[in-house]
């Protein structure tokens, strides 16, 4: 990881493109910044862009239907910006493929947090696995959607999950029936400085294991493999909604 | 109407009736069934007597054919054989003697009955009337035969009623014809196929009146039913005008109002929509520069006015959002959402601890459920550091309760909180960030899924905020009697 992430921030207003290139250059990271989706598409053609920050609302294309094209040519990690703030607009972000949604104003802190997540997320694993971003993941019954994070129960119950059980869930359907280690869903959920939570990853896995009625002692969904770590036991569809 | 009112209270004064049933109705088919029952009765004595006099005169025929061929029979006969003539006469209710003339009765029949005897003995022939024994009956008495006589008959009681008349042969001799019948027949006898037919046409026109009554009250209810989904749900499906003139206006009328608050709100809720995100735009700017202040302390300050801002616009969002309830109402795993929620809260290093199980999941709208816990959660970590949640749950409720340790609040305005926009001036709002929309989306929420927010201060200090929620739904609850109706 000696290369410098380079981010692209794609917004129409030119004080928030100079702020936040100013704000992640300070923290760090190689930032390039894009006025519409035509100015987009020309930077991404000279630059090799790691992450795209996309505000919602452009005057020539509109972020979502910009972020459905870019995914119909590559998987570039997309971290989509609204001014809005409706949860209906979240939800269609996502589906269309964004791998977060923040709503404005943010804490520029919290941008560099969930930018550095994504990054995170996506380099664990080599590209050709890299998952394709989709709203809902069904499995043995069960089914997750992404957008909403919400966790659907084979009898219909909503069955609502805390971020470190979304984001665990979330990994190992990304790999289903895949050994994933505690090493990488440590790396992938929580970053480097992690030696923290090396115990935290146990209680999260028994939790939703009980989540999803799985039986600790002699659990058939998440199955721990000793001494490397764990795996979901269930083949993965995708789907666009959970109800 | 004034009639049926004064019908009404005329039966509870006479009949010491209680109180009328409560349902339009009950009260109109009741009434209309009284009234129904009346008219059946009063043709059913009409019918009766009618009947009766006819009875009494086909029996007093009768009674004239037999007396007249006793004597056509007695007189045919010679001398002889008037005995076995005699005997043969016998039956169970006619009796035939012979009487010496000191023993004729001195009544001459009089009425319908003497004329029936005199069509049918001639004119000129000697009858007399007697009167019955003492005891047997009194009423004979009166010598009427036909209908007035049936009719005093008829208030006989006893086992047995007689009539008597001695005639006078050709040959001078008396002989006495005595009828007797049994009182229970002296009533005519209403046909079973009366009866059915009577019954019939009560439970025809019962069933009609109780379809009539129902296609006049049905849309009354139904307008009822709309108004109190439109309580619970602005986007409820329109009216469908249907039935008398009167109903098809009164539910058009209906549709008209809810068309316009659906447009006001829907206006409000755009202009404020317009307002934030504008403001959402320089705000964002400010936040980035934010970031270029060296000062440390004036940064955070900063950073900390203007997510109360975000926070402020988020929450009027909120409010107006949560006005039209769109979201899905489905199962939720109440265990789950308070645990979930519990342990996000770990990471800005807030505790809560959690007593008590949900025992089933609860039918609601989660993001609507999740936003008023989180209210009432953000609320107590304001004002308190110790924040427990208590789940309690029946086969009736689920209740949510939210305790704090802070200051509580004072019991004057205990009820004022929950009014949008309003904000208490003591301790409680120093903390104070916020317009005062917190706990007005939390009460509006729980109103949204048929329950309330419950508002306390804790014996030990601190408050305690509940939401209650029906396991059964109000709408359901209140479509039950109508199915019972039907």
């Amino acid at each position: 990881m000696e290369k410098t992430d380079c981010i692209l921030i794609v917004d129409d207003e030119p004080e928030i493109r100079r702020l936040l290139v100013d704000y992640l250059v300070r923290n760090g990271f190689e930032a390039l910044a894009a006025r519409d989706g035509r100015d987009m598409w020309q930077v991404l053609e000279r630059h090799a862009v790691d992450l795209l920050v996309l505000d919602l609302m452009l005057p020539d294309t509109d972020g979502l239907t910009l972020c459905r094209d870019l995914r119909a040519r590559s998987n570039l990690p997309v971290l989509m910006l609204s001014a809005r703030g409706e949860d209906a607009d979240r939800i269609v972000g996502i589906e269309m493929g964004a791998d977060d949604y923040l709503v404005k104003p943010f804490n520029p802190r919290e941008l560099l947090a969930r930018i550095k997540s994504i990054l995170r997320r996506t380099r664990a694993l080599p590209p050709n696995l890299r998952p394709e971003p989709v709203r809902c993941l069904r499995f043995a019954g069960w089914c997750l959607d992404t957008a909403e994070r919400l966790l659907t129960a084979p009898d219909g119950v909503a069955t609502p999950l805390s971020g470190g059980e979304f984001r665990l869930l979330r990994i190992l359907l990304e790999h289903p029936n895949r050994v994933v280690t505690r090493e990488q869903l440590i790396e992938m959920i929580h970053g480097r400085e992690a030696e923290a939570y090396d115990r935290a990853i146990d209680v999260q896995v028994s939790r939703l294991r009980h989540r999803l009625r799985d039986d600790s002692r002699e659990p058939q969904l998440i199955k721990t493999v000793r001494g490397q770590g764990y795996v979901l036991a269930a083949s993965v569809e995708p789907g666009n909604t959970c109800i | 109407m004034h009639l049926t009112s004064r019908l009404g209270s005329c039966l509870r004064l006479r009949l010491h009736l209680p109180e009328l049933p409560s349902s339009l109705y009950a009260r109109l088919a009741l009434i209309l069934l009284v009234g129904l029952l009346a008219a059946q009765g009063i043709s059913l004595w009409l019918q009766w007597g009618e009947r009766s006099a006819v009875v009494t005169q086909a029996r007093g025929l009768n009674f004239a054919d037999r007396l007249a061929h006793a004597v056509s029979v007695l007189e045919t006969v010679g001398l002889a054989q008037r005995g076995a003539a005699l005997a043969a006469l016998q039956y169970d209710d006619l009796s035939v003697t012979l009487v010496n003339a000191n023993q004729v009765s001195a009544r001459v029949p009089r009425g319908p009955i003497a004329d029936l005897l005199a069509a049918r003995l001639g004119s000129q022939r000697q009858v007399r009337h007697v009167p019955a024994p003492s005891g047997a009956h009194a009423g004979a008495g009166n010598g009427a035969g036909g209908g007035a006589g049936g009719a005093a008959m008829g208030t006989m009681q006893g086992d047995a009623v007689q009539r008597s008349f001695d005639v006078q042969l050709q040959d001078g001799q008396w002989a006495r014809v005595t009828i007797r019948r049994n009182t229970e027949s002296n009533a005519p006898a209403l046909s079973n196929d009366l009866i059915l037919q009577l019954l019939l046409t009560l439970v025809i026109v019962a069933a009609v009146v109780m379809i009539a009554v129902r296609q006049a009250t049905r849309p009354l209810q139904q307008l009822a039913q709309a108004a109190d989904r439109l309580g619970h749900d602005l986007d409820a499906a329109p009216l469908v005008p249907g039935g008398s003139t009167e109903t098809r206006r009164a539910a058009q009328a209906f549709n008209r109002m809810q068309t316009r608050i659906q447009h006001l709100i829907r206006e409000r809720a755009r202009a404020l929509a317009a307002v934030s995100h504008d403001l959402r735009t320089p705000l964002t700017r400010l936040r980035l520069r934010t970031e270029l202040i060296d000062d440390a302390q004036l940064r955070d300050q900063m950073a900390s006015d203007l997510a109360s801002m975000a926070a402020m616009l988020d929450t009027t969002l909120d409010y107006l959002r949560g006005l039209q309830a769109h979201e899905l109402v489905r199962p939720i795993d109440i265990n789950a959402l308070l645990e979930s929620m519990a342990e996000d809260a770990l990471v800005p290093g807030r505790k809560i601890r959690i007593d008590g199980l949900a025992q089933k999941p609860f039918d609601g709208r989660l993001t609507a459920l999740r936003r008023a816990l989180q209210n009432l959660i953000d609320n107590a970590f304001k004002f308190g550091h110790a924040v427990c949640l208590q789940v309690q749950d029946d086969a009736l409720r689920l209740s949510i309760t939210v305790q704090d340790d802070g200051p509580g609040i004072a019991i004057a305005e205990l009820g004022k909180v929950v009014e949008p926009y309003y904000r208490v001036d003591s301790a409680r709002s120093q903390a104070g960030d916020g317009v005062g929309l917190g706990l007005s989306i939390v009460r509006d929420m729980a109103l949204m899924h048929g329950g309330e927010l419950l508002l306390a201060n804790r014996p030990q200090g601190g408050l305690a905020a509940t939401i209650i929620l029906p396991r059964e739904q109000p709408l359901a609850a209140l479509a039950e009697p109508v199915r019972k109706a039907v």
